[in-house]
């Protein structure tokens, strides 16, 4: 069920996962989201992956599945 | 601690991206080549940012509008439910302002209305045929406006969001739907919108509840004494075609009655209960709006 995602939530999810997803709707906030987590915790170290809206193909989508 | 964080920091990373993408990027979903006949893709699941319904009532007071009835409209233009999921979007909540401050906003909502059906009922459509995509955009359009005129009209932003939920729901390559529906021409065929006057706060759990209910599920509407809950019960009676739902709430029986109505109603209902008397009569609700009204009463008190 829906609820209110938040920074700290980000950080905890990252204390049990390498590799946390964070998803919605197109413009929802995510990316806000995600720069108040890094303005928050400083954490360097994470690494930020942004995936496309679009693609042109379906090999290109596979390209993408095997990056993930 | 930051001893602690530095230990885990080995290849940790966040992954950012719309929620069909994730879903194809995982395996939870593949795309389709060819239009199949198998049911729409209108699950959403995982991780989501939403945006709370009191941070855009914020922002909208911090622009000077403070009318009930303009809020409301601001809302709807940029709030999205689906049965399991609602969220309002800020970048429309700013476009909202912005179309109200150019005296805009009316028109633009009978569409915004129209094409949000997308998300909150998803047109049910033969998908089989290859027509299909710019078929259910048809349907949620109010029959009475013109496509092209209204098309220019809409923002790009909801551009976007039709784009995106009919990739997701027919399973197609993403950007697919963008590409079609530029190339042909687009019927509106659907029923006109109305535009209600609720009250600013019920207008996501308004949206949210009546697709719940368009879905084909039950609604229940629970929560402490006095807290509205009738209010945005009959609010939703009132937005759905009430031929195809009943709207039983506690207030109007006792509660031997109100269990077999329950227990005997044919129909999809919308059920008003306290939290007691939900937990003491069996109802068939997959889902249940959490309400917190003494929490939102509260707030709406601190302006």
């Amino acid at each position: 069920m829906r609820r209110i995602f938040k920074a700290k939530h980000i950080e905890e999810m990252l204390s049990d996962k390498d590799k946390v997803f964070i998803g919605g709707l197109p413009f929802s906030g995510k990316t806000t989201l995600i720069n108040k987590f890094y303005n928050k915790y400083k954490n360097e170290g994470i690494q930020f992956i942004e995936l496309p809206k679009k693609f042109n193909s379906v090999d290109e989508l596979n390209e993408w599945k095997n990056k993930i | 601690m930051s001893g602690k964080i530095k230990y885990k920091e080995i290849r940790r990373g966040i992954i950012e991206g719309r929620t069909y993408i994730i879903d194809l990027l995982l395996g939870k979903v593949s795309i389709v080549n060819t239009l199949s006949l198998q049911s729409p893709y209108l699950d959403f699941r995982g991780n989501a940012v939403s945006m709370k319904n009191i941070d855009a009532i914020k922002r909208i007071y911090k622009y000077g509008i403070k009318d009930d009835k303009v809020i409301s409209k601001i809302l709807m233009y940029s709030t999205v439910a689906m049965p399991n999921y609602f969220t309002i979007i800020p970048k429309l909540v700013n476009e909202g302002i912005e179309l109200y401050k150019q005296g805009k906003l009316d028109k633009i909502l009978e569409v915004v209305l129209g094409v949000k059906r997308l998300y909150s009922s998803f047109p049910k459509i033969d998908i089989s045929k290859e027509d299909s995509i710019t078929y259910a955009l048809g349907l949620v359009l109010p029959r009475d406006i013109d496509f092209k005129k209204a098309w220019g009209e809409l923002s790009e932003t909801w551009k976007e969001l039709i784009y995106y939920r009919l990739d997701s729901a027919l399973r197609l390559l993403p950007a697919s739907a963008e590409k079609i529906i530029s190339q042909k021409d687009i019927k509106p065929l659907g029923d006109k919108v109305n535009i209600a006057d609720i009250e600013p706060f019920f207008v996501d759990l308004a949206e949210w509840g009546k697709s719940i209910i368009l879905e084909g599920n039950n609604l229940c509407i629970v929560g402490p004494l006095r807290s509205a809950k009738s209010s945005l019960a009959n609010y939703i009676y009132s937005t759905v075609n009430s031929k195809d739902v009943s709207l039983l709430d506690y207030n109007n029986y006792d509660l031997l009655n109100l269990d077999k109505k329950i227990k005997l109603e044919s129909k999809k209902y919308i059920t008003v209960l306290t939290d007691d008397i939900f937990y003491s009569i069996p109802t068939e609700c997959n889902l249940r709006p959490q309400i917190h009204f003494t929490k939102i009463i509260a707030l709406y008190n601190f302006f």
